[in-house]
């Protein structure tokens, strides 16, 4: 939708440009008028100019005729601003138009909200069963099969799961659905998993290779 | 045009059936339950029931970032009109006066009464659109809980709609469309979606604040503009 302080805005600076035109219309009569040189002239030669201000004019006329067109060519862009937005939204990552968050704000999260996000996904059957509905909804007998868990002791970790947003449960069949966040939530655990066994192995690399040195010495 | 059959008589439901029994739809009628056979062209399409039911939706969208959606679980009031093709008869008896009291019927004619004023509410009497070539367990129910909004329910060869209230889901195998809290979802087979609501577009990402990205574009020539004209005047008008 548009903004009404954006449209404000527009007509504010079709405004401006429309007085600028005008200025230098006005220059331009003034200049005529009041051209000292002019003046002179007149009384020396009254019939015959001496500043022939034709060119001037004719030239501004282009001037104003390029600035017509260009008024028009900008406005006439607008039906090419979309497609260009599109195209530079195709380079995009997703999520870029959302408010950027800080690393600042990031480190200001209190435990107990990232509690709230991950605890929920803090066994192994939970993240066991998310990983099972990723290929679509299942019913709790085959959720049970699945995991080896059977009535409530399945239902203790099925139970945080719904809570948090991450799986749904359907009225109808009792069927269980990974949700959105639920599947990013657990594609962040495995990207979080790979980043940190990544690091601790490059740890241990960089530890083996210091004995080693200090073997040397 | 649907019109009660006169000579089918009243019915009671003794055990639970469910008229309306897909994956993601179930509607079912509970013991207790008064009902009357609708006919079209001659054909019987369905029944009128008043009594006890309730209903199951999942309006529950699988896409490949996962489901959407919610599921929706009510009871049903007033007189709930029922086109498909489950039989109510295997379930049923005929009603008893004791029966009809139990509901605030005086009697057989005084349902029939009500259930052609249930008609009239739906504009159903001179609809003929509303039929169910649907196979067992499809069908379409429209009820009013409170006797001015009409709700609806329908499940079909792999589409299901619910409208009630303020909210509309339809949903197929690979599209759905869904309003609910202000808000318009729609997603097309190819996994393309579009969410709008108040504020504008949601979705997809790149047609996010549109117009303020154009009138931005806008002001951005025109400042072009501006600065094009300042330089023109300085060069071309002598001093």
């Amino acid at each position: 939708m548009y903004d009404e302080e954006e449209l404000r805005d527009l007509r504010k600076e079709l405004e401006e440009v429309r007085q600028l035109k005008e200025s230098l219309k006005a220059e331009i009569s003034d200049l005529r008028r009041d051209s000292p040189s002019q003046k002179y002239r007149r009384k020396v030669h009254i019939e015959t100019p001496v500043v022939d201000l034709s060119g001037l004019t004719e030239s501004l006329e282009v001037m104003m005729e390029d600035i017509g067109e260009q008024i028009q060519d900008s406005l006439g862009n607008l039906h090419d601003a979309k497609e260009r937005i599109r195209e530079k939204r195709i380079f995009r990552t997703a999520g870029r138009d959302r408010p950027r968050v800080r690393d600042s704000e990031v480190e200001a999260i209190p435990p107990e909200r990232v509690a709230a996000f991950i605890g929920p996904l803090g066994s192994e059957e939970r993240l066991r069963i998310l990983d099972y509905l990723k290929s679509g909804g299942k019913t709790f007998n085959e959720l049970e099969q699945h995991t080896g868990r059977t009535g409530s002791s399945l239902t203790h970790h099925l139970n945080p799961l719904v809570n948090a947003g991450y799986v749904i449960k359907g009225e109808v069949r009792g069927t269980y659905y990974v949700t959105v966040e639920g599947s990013l939530a657990y594609r962040l655990s495995q990207w979080l998993t790979s980043r940190l066994e990544s690091e601790m192995e490059g740890r241990r690399y960089r530890d083996d290779d210091e004995a080693d040195l200090e073997g040397w010495y | 045009m649907i019109e009660v059959n006169p000579h089918a008589g009243v019915k009671v439901v003794v055990d639970p059936i469910e008229v309306i029994s897909t994956e993601k739809v179930l509607v079912k009628v509970q013991p207790g339950c008064l009902w009357t056979e609708l006919m079209q062209d001659g054909r019987h399409v369905g029944a009128v029931i008043q009594g006890p039911a309730e209903y199951a939706f999942d309006a529950i969208a699988e896409t490949e970032e996962g489901a959407l959606g919610k599921s929706f679980r009510g009871d049903m009031g007033g007189f709930k009109i029922y086109v498909g093709g489950t039989d109510l008869q295997g379930s049923s008896r005929a009603a008893s006066h004791e029966e009809f009291l139990t509901r605030d019927f005086s009697s057989a004619e005084d349902f029939i009464e009500g259930v052609c004023g249930a008609l009239g509410l739906h504009n159903l009497h001179n609809d003929s659109n509303v039929s169910s070539s649907g196979g067992l367990g499809e069908g379409v129910v429209i009820w009013s809980d409170d006797g001015v909004k009409k709700n609806v329910i329908t499940a079909k060869g792999g589409s299901q709609v619910l409208v009630k209230d303020k909210t509309v889901y339809t949903l197929s195998d690979e599209s759905y469309v869904m309003v609910d809290d202000g808000r318009v979802s729609i997603r097309g087979p190819g996994g393309k979606r579009l969410v709008i609501d108040e504020g504008g577009i949601i979705e997809p990402e790149e047609l996010r604040n549109l117009g303020p990205r154009i009138a931005k574009e806008v002001a951005d020539s025109l400042k072009d503009l501006k600065s094009t004209m300042r330089r023109r005047r300085r060069e071309d008008v002598p001093r």
